[in-house]
């Protein structure tokens, strides 16, 4: 395709445009976490400005459990994800390559019942899980976060690997190799970049979620997203500063991974899931 | 040697924990004591600059104190939640009388029994007023531990700027200088003259009182309909389509407010007493040292019954240590501790606190302060609706002040709403 | 080889486990409560129908309805055109390309909180950015506080900001598997570029745009937090939203029957919007086997 400069100038605007829309309020964010805390309203808006770290350094004073709780973050955000790959894998496998009435049926119970609105559940999971000893534990998020995107990570899956060959399936099993080896060995390794695409939606999920993270955990498992809407709710007025700063760091690590990965999402959903 | 040495000291913690655990059986005593609060609190009791006044307790007692704090509505709801398991974890829950009420009462012990067991000391010094905010089916459920009233906080630069010498002495004068303080400043900031949070009837009840109105009085009559209060109604409409009121000031917590002020951006608001560090705090203000504080004025002169909101300390029913809970609630209630708080920046529930001289040389307001507590009120009484009646106030009141409804039609449609909601 | 095995139900029960126990099993228990009057601290009284009566006679309950259906469409609609839009975009010459892609993602890794907490400070009347830029080209200002309309759709903007990376991605997918001989052929066959597009790329891409409609669908059914911490449903709960109705019951009148309705009510309303495309995915992806 050969584009005259016209079109392209026009193109240029949109993707001018696109990216200004994504990107214009993140940078936003972490310009105001930069700031003094008395710029951060000024009218007008000012981009010109001494760069300070003071919010950051009053970040780790004041809220000494944010960076713990990162952690908590990042164990139950990694658990989540490896979860949900392991299960959803197996049943995709199953969806992509059998068929019965039951599997038909069981396939869409998990649609139907992913559309129960999640925040009504929490009414009598709160009492079974503290009988259980499971409230303030990083596995209860885990399996919670797991279990809301195995609907969405088995039709991926089941996608995905619906277009890998039968045939190196059928080798390997004339080949003498079980069925774990089959999924192993020839399976999985060409349903990477569907694992990633499918990862992560449970991923950025884990990493951001609010609710029940906020009505599961007290101290031990308490996650980030918990700490900066806390700052929002002080009685001491909230600290514009510092909770920009703790956002900033907060989707830092997260918007890495996206960037990183993209091209193996976007391979992945290729591959597979969307075409149906 | 280095095992050898540690088979030593474990030898001797095995036997140091061996004795007080012996001891501890005999007399069921828990590793710790798990408080649910609002870090307001937290930093109340344990703040450096008066002293931590729950350490004497825990070094008498071998008890540890653990501090879970939550944000203020996320505490209620956490507290709740806890106190209705079969077995619960929590030991004290602090929590606030408008989110409490007569349905939660068997939830929490009555301290009341506790009282006449094991007494506080001086306990009737803590005001009536606010022993019955926390008193639900004739069980106090919970000791007052800080509360919030609301004083009128204003900008002196901006006063001085506007050529005006003293604040209002009555709430006409009040609402006069509303319009007067409504400017634009020569750097271009838009000073709105007066602004209140909307994310719960308070700030608009003060007004409301001023002028001898209310929502709902302490007997459980709806009054929002009273000449007083319909006033205010209009008052409220007016400011708001003039612009006194900032257009989104429906979206004002608390939150909102304090920055505004710290912005500069708004001249008065009535909020709590204590605001006047935050207003004033060289960290987050634009004037800082520059913010006063008095009391809210009633219509004609004299002091408007004001809002203030209490915090108490409950122990709910499903604790393991209910007793020695107690006797950490008597400690954190003295004399002496309520003192030390105060000096932590906490509200103190007694008025002899005000009259130390450690408070009195960190809150100027002491004197105001304890003046308006004499006749402030809750903003509703507590009952088992007390939130829904809230929430259909303010969409009431806005649609009043929006236009959609006439202030009369409002207040009207207001009291078909909630008459019904409260006890008969 | 390919004859179904009982490894291969095992295979799939774990999912449906969690499923099962974390989902479903509560949600029985769910409407159970729904016909009980239950809060904190007593045993759940059964009252029968009674909250579902109540709710039908809550004019809040039906505001709240028709607005969740105006918002989830916008969101879901605007977020189509848009990400459509945008895929066509770049799928072809694009500078920079995955430094583009990777910032067209990047509000999709933000938390709700952030998100709203960044969209209202740039749409505060007096100094807010975007307010600011509007008034000084003379066009005034975002009113998303006094107009319940305007509410609404800063709302679905918001949301819209936040999901579009999805439903990008998926479409993105779709349309760059498209092989481009297809495309060329209509142009040799003389197509104009919106007949290829609906006659070739849009049929092509049609299963992804199920997918991408009717996982929005289920998710923007439940927008909370976008109206919860932008107008907690005012001016004059003018703009709440059926999740934001449900919290209140639930969180702070502790209303748990009623808000079990209200949680009923909600599946049932997915479930209406979901049929069809739940029958098109049907026919597409298992009539074939």
């Amino acid at each position: 395709m050969s584009d005259t400069w016209r079109t392209r100038a026009i193109r240029l605007l949109l993707i001018l445009i696109a990216v200004v829309w994504s990107g214009f309020p993140i940078f936003l964010v972490v310009m105001s976490s930069f700031k003094d805390v008395r710029e951060i309203f000024a009218v007008p808006p000012s981009f010109v400005f001494t760069p300070t770290l003071d919010s950051y350094r009053r970040l780790g004073q004041l809220w000494p459990a944010f960076y713990p709780n990162m952690l908590n973050s990042l164990i139950i955000t990694t658990g989540a994800t490896v979860l949900t790959v392991v299960v959803t894998s197996m049943a995709g496998y199953v969806y992509a390559r059998y068929s019965s009435r039951l599997l038909t049926g069981s396939a869409f119970f998990m649609i139907f019942v992913r559309m129960f609105p999640p925040i009504i559940i929490t009414l009598p999971l709160f009492p079974a899980v503290n009988l259980l000893g499971l409230s303030d534990t990083h596995v209860l998020l885990i399996v919670l976060y797991a279990t809301f995107f195995v609907s969405l990570g088995t039709w991926i899956m089941r996608a995905f690997i619906e277009q890998i060959p039968r045939e190196l399936e059928e080798a390997a099993f004339v080949d003498g190799a079980d069925l774990f080896k089959t999924l192993t060995r020839v399976i999985l390794p060409l349903a990477a970049q569907g694992i990633v695409a499918s990862s992560i939606f449970v991923l950025v999920f884990s990493w951001n979620e609010f609710i029940f993270a906020l009505i599961f955990t007290t101290r031990v498992a308490k996650t980030a997203p918990l700490i900066i809407s806390e700052m929002l709710s002080t009685a001491d007025g909230v600290e514009w500063g510092i909770l920009f700063a703790a956002a900033t760091i907060q989707l830092l690590p997260v918007l890495v991974f996206v960037i990183a990965v993209q091209r193996y999402v976007v391979a992945g959903l290729q591959a597979g899931a969307v075409k149906g | 040697m280095r095992g050898w040495k540690h088979t030593i000291l474990g030898t001797v913690a095995a036997a140091a924990l061996a004795v007080t655990s012996s001891a501890a059986f005999s007399q069921a005593k828990p590793e710790k004591l798990v408080i649910m609060s609002h870090a307001v609190h937290k930093s109340a009791v344990t703040g450096e600059k008066g002293g931590d006044s729950s350490a004497d307790w825990q070094k008498r007692n071998g008890v540890a104190v653990e501090w879970l704090t939550f944000g203020v509505e996320a505490v209620h709801e956490r507290v709740y939640r806890e106190a209705s398991l079969a077995s619960g974890t929590v030991d004290i829950a602090f929590i606030l009388e408008r989110y409490s009420g007569p349905q939660v009462a068997r939830l929490f012990e009555d301290l009341g029994e506790y009282q006449k067991r094991d007494g506080i000391e001086d306990f009737e010094e803590i005001s009536a007023g606010m022993r019955t905010a926390h008193t639900h089916k004739g069980k106090l459920i919970a000791i007052p531990f800080r509360h919030a009233t609301h004083g009128l906080l204003y900008n002196q630069v901006y006063f001085t700027e506007r050529g005006v010498a003293a604040p209002p002495k009555t709430m006409e004068a009040l609402l006069e200088l509303a319009e007067k303080m409504q400017y634009t400043r020569s750097d271009g900031t838009l000073v709105h003259g007066f602004i209140t949070s909307f994310d719960d009837p308070s700030g608009v009840v003060d007004l409301m009182r001023a002028f001898g109105g209310d929502f709902i009085t302490s007997d459980y009559r709806f009054v929002a309909d009273s000449p007083g209060s319909l006033k205010v109604v209009h008052l409220l409409r007016n400011f708001f389509q003039k612009g006194i009121l900032p257009k989104n000031v429906f979206t004002f917590k608390t939150e909102e407010v304090i920055t505004m002020m710290q912005q500069g951006r708004a001249a008065m608001t009535n909020q709590p007493f204590g605001r006047y560090f935050n207003y004033n705090d060289a960290k987050q203000s634009k004037f800082p040292g520059e913010f006063k504080v008095t009391t809210i004025p009633a219509s004609g002169g004299g002091i408007a019954p004001a809002k203030t909101s209490v915090w108490g300390m409950a122990i709910p029913a499903n604790s393991k240590n209910k007793q020695l809970a107690w006797t950490l609630i008597k400690e954190l209630s003295s004399k002496k501790a309520t003192i030390a708080q105060a000096i932590n920046g906490n509200g103190p529930v007694r008025i002899s606190a005000y009259k130390d001289e450690g408070v009195r040389k960190l809150v100027p307001y002491a004197d105001d302060e304890a003046a308006v507590l004499q006749g402030a009120r809750s903003t509703v009484p507590g009952f088992e609706n007390t939130q829904k009646a809230m929430d259909f106030f303010m969409e009431e009141i806005q649609q009043a002040m929006l236009g959609t409804k006439t202030p009369e039609q409002a207040m009207a449609d207001l009291k078909k709403r909630v008459e019904p909601l409260l006890p008969k | 080889m390919w004859t179904l095995r009982p490894i291969h139900y095992l295979m799939v029960a774990p999912v449906h486990l969690l499923l099962l126990v974390f989902i479903f099993l509560p949600a029985l228990y769910v409407g159970w409560l729904s016909l009980t009057h239950s809060t904190f601290g007593g045993p759940p009284e059964f009252v029968g129908l009674s909250n579902f009566v109540t709710l039908l006679g809550d004019r809040i309950f039906w505001r709240s309805f028709w607005n969740t259906l105006i918002v989830v469409n916008v969101v879901v609609y605007g977020e189509l055109a848009l990400g459509l839009g945008l895929a066509l975009l770049m799928a072809g010459w694009v500078p920079f390309k995955r430094v583009v892609i990777a910032i067209i993602l990047a509000p999709y890794a933000i938390t709700e909180v952030t998100t709203v907490v960044m969209w209202r400070y740039m749409l505060e009347p007096d100094v807010g950015m975007i307010n600011y830029a509007l008034k000084s080209i003379g066009l005034g200002q975002i009113e998303y506080s006094t107009d319940p309309f305007t509410a609404l759709m800063v709302v679905s903007v918001l949301a819209i900001w936040q999901h579009l990376p999805f439903t990008f991605l998926i479409l993105y997918a779709a349309v760059t598997t498209i092989p481009s001989e297809l495309i060329e052929s209509a142009k040799v066959d003389g197509a104009t570029p919106w007949q290829t597009f609906w006659h070739v790329t849009l049929r092509l891409i049609l299963p992804a745009v199920f997918v991408a409609l009717m996982f929005r669908y289920i998710f923007a059914m439940r927008i909370f937090s976008e109206v919860w911490l932008l107008t907690e449903g005012g001016p004059a709960r003018m703009t709440e939203v059926l999740a934001v109705y449900l919290y209140r019951q639930a969180f702070r009148y502790h209303e748990f029957g009623g808000a079990s309705a209200t949680g009923w009510m909600l599946l049932l309303l997915s479930l209406v919007i979901a049929l069809p495309y739940l029958r098109a995915m049907y026919v597409k992806l298992f009539r074939h086997v």
